[in-house]
């Protein structure tokens, strides 16, 4: 299904082109990648057609630059509607074990593609009842019907909604970001690619007395990932991380209370899915809405044991708050800059190819 | 019908192969054809498999008695004479091996084998091509990616050591775990016999050292071993 280099790969067979140390993504059998739909997934992610009122594309919210967040606290729908929390980085996000910021059965980029196509509170894209429109938008587009006959060889109809997202998912699972500097230290063995203050950052990052690492670890630092040829089935991990207390202890804003609105039950309020710190220096705001507003300011809220310290009482465990020098907050935040990799926000693979050169809208 | 009875025999061996292979250089055989009982005669690549799990055996032996004499610090004699033993069960390995890639040369494992047997027995130049020869086979076969490096490191080649350790973290973390294992061996024995190395030479190899375990510590392993392959 797919090659990692070395021979000439047949025109249909995908590339991952995978950093060293990163594990094949996990594929759905019914979405095999191919470049023709991984190109095709491309244009559409970039393409404002595929918002009700023609305004907004996916890129809206996940910019290239910013690691394919958008640098709002919170998210702006095509209708100008704000939503409760702020985009998540599509960086690496064919690893993630569940999408989006609180919901553990959302697990295939291929369904998560219909919540910002079709959600209606808060509306994103605000597809909802203009199916019909948006695949009549699509036919309409010489190029479109080229791309989909391409990416779904024999398949009559080719422009549907579910190739839609099926092409929509293949190119985020392209989306790989492995060279970082820390990248190049850990697994390319670059042993000057960290600066002296990262290198001290790390050592905190993965100590016990910060503990940054229990949470944010593994090689997304986002905890625990899924990848081909993996073994067993793994849960997402979500965490109340001390943000709130309002009305009474633990409770969070009404209008999102995290896991709980999923599940219901009283011990998830407030609980989030930790998100990656790739590129974290490239997507401020912080946390699930944005409410905090740099690096400095997170350290400083964990180092606090969260807003209303121990008066929480759906706080993590792991959130118990720890003593930091001022020079050891410059050293970690050297490591959490150090997790930036620049050729992934520039690379032309995943840059907008209504701009580039190429067909023309 | 003891013909029959044998040829059942080496059939049942071949095909468990995999169950002999232990110590330093775990290499199953190759999978057979299945034989028919009639069959005369073993195809070339079975009598390889034979001789590759022959040769194994040896080696195993030759890895124990090797060990005892290394513990044996108090009786030079006794020590001696288990030094010896097991430069007699790395012989008969290296015969085996040889055998197993002369009836079959593509059979990497087998090259692998013969580079194990001729670095414990001091010849690295032998060990390296034998190294090599099973990755030019099987450029994934990452027994011989850290034996390779182990002798690599016996003539003091650290940077080749170092490039080795890299693909291994990022193939199959066990053995990367060992070979950092080996390397800590080696520094020990360089900083009492530098063996013509600079001393700022070991010295930054022992920094580099210390900074990948540091490394190897803070970050897990995601990429599957080819466990059940080799």
């Amino acid at each position: 299904m797919h090659a990692t280099g070395g021979r000439a790969a047949p025109p249909d067979t995908f590339e991952w082109r995978l950093p060293p140390g990163f594990p094949p993504p996990r594929v759905p059998p019914d979405n095999p990648m191919t470049p023709a739909k991984v190109e095709l997934g491309r244009r559409l992610f970039y393409d404002t057609r595929l918002s009700g009122n023609g305004t907004q594309a996916c890129a809206g919210c996940h910019r290239q630059t910013l690691a394919f967040t958008d640098g709002r606290p919170r998210a702006v729908g095509s209708t100008g509607e704000v939503h409760p929390r702020s985009s998540l980085s599509l960086a690496n996000v064919a690893y993630n074990v569940a999408l989006t910021w609180a919901d553990p059965d959302l697990r295939s980029l291929e369904e998560q593609a219909l919540v910002p196509m079709f959600r209606e509170r808060p509306v994103e894209l605000g597809l909802a009842g203009r199916e019909k429109e948006l695949v009549a938008r699509l036919e309409a587009d010489g190029l479109y019907a080229g791309m989909f006959r391409a990416a779904f060889p024999g398949e009559p109809g080719a422009i549907r909604i579910g190739n839609v997202t099926r092409a929509l998912a293949a190119f985020e699972r392209t989306l790989i970001s492995g060279d970082s500097p820390y990248d190049r230290l850990v697994y390319q063995g670059r042993m000057d690619a960290l600066p002296e203050a990262a290198w001290r950052g790390m050592r905190l990052f993965f100590s016990d007395r910060l503990a940054c690492s229990k949470c944010h670890g593994g090689i997304n630092f986002a905890g625990v990932v899924v990848f081909e040829g993996m073994v067993g089935r793994v849960e997402p991990v979500f965490q109340n991380t001390g943000l709130y207390n309002l009305g009474g202890p633990g409770n969070d804003p009404a209008e999102d209370d995290g896991l709980r609105s999923v599940t219901h039950r009283r011990r998830d309020t407030g609980r989030f899915r930790t998100p990656t710190l790739r590129n974290i220096a490239l997507s401020a705001p912080y946390m699930h809405d944005g409410s905090i507003p740099t690096l400095e300011a997170v350290i400083d809220h964990y180092a606090a044991g969260g807003r209303a310290g121990d008066n929480n009482r759906y706080k993590s465990l792991l959130i118990r708050g720890f003593a930091i020098t001022a020079a050891e907050k410059h050293d970690l935040i050297e490591f959490l800059r150090s997790l930036t990799d620049e050729s992934f926000v520039t690379d032309a693979r995943f840059a907008d190819p209504w701009r580039s050169p190429g067909p023309v809208r | 019908m003891w013909k029959m009875s044998a040829v059942a025999v080496v059939a049942f061996v071949l095909l468990h192969g995999a169950a002999l292979a232990s110590g330093g250089s775990p290499m199953p055989a190759p999978r057979s054809p299945r034989m028919a009982p009639s069959a005369p005669r073993l195809t070339p690549e079975q009598e390889a498999a034979q001789r590759y799990n022959d040769g194994l055996k040896h080696k195993d032996k030759a890895d124990a008695l090797a060990s005892e004499a290394e513990a044996e610090a108090s009786n030079a004699k006794k020590r001696a004479k288990l030094e010896a033993s097991a430069r007699k069960e790395y012989e008969k390995a290296m015969k085996e091996f040889l055998g197993a890639t002369d009836r079959n040369p593509a059979m990497f494992q087998a090259h692998g084998g013969l580079g194990y047997v001729y670095r414990k027995t001091g010849d690295f130049a032998a060990a390296l091509k034998a190294y090599d020869r099973a990755l030019e086979l099987e450029p994934k076969y990452t027994p011989a990616i850290e034996y390779r490096a182990e002798a690599y490191l016996g003539v003091n080649r650290v940077d080749e050591a170092k490039t080795a350790y890299m693909a291994l973290f990022n193939s199959d973390r066990a053995r990367a775990d060992e070979l950092a294992a080996a390397m800590k061996s080696w520094l020990q024995r360089r900083r009492q016999d530098a063996a013509g190395l600079a001393p700022e030479t070991i010295e930054d190899f022992a920094k580099w050292l210390s900074q990948r375990e540091e490394i190897a510590g803070q970050t897990s392993a995601l990429i599957q071993p080819h466990g059940s392959r080799w």
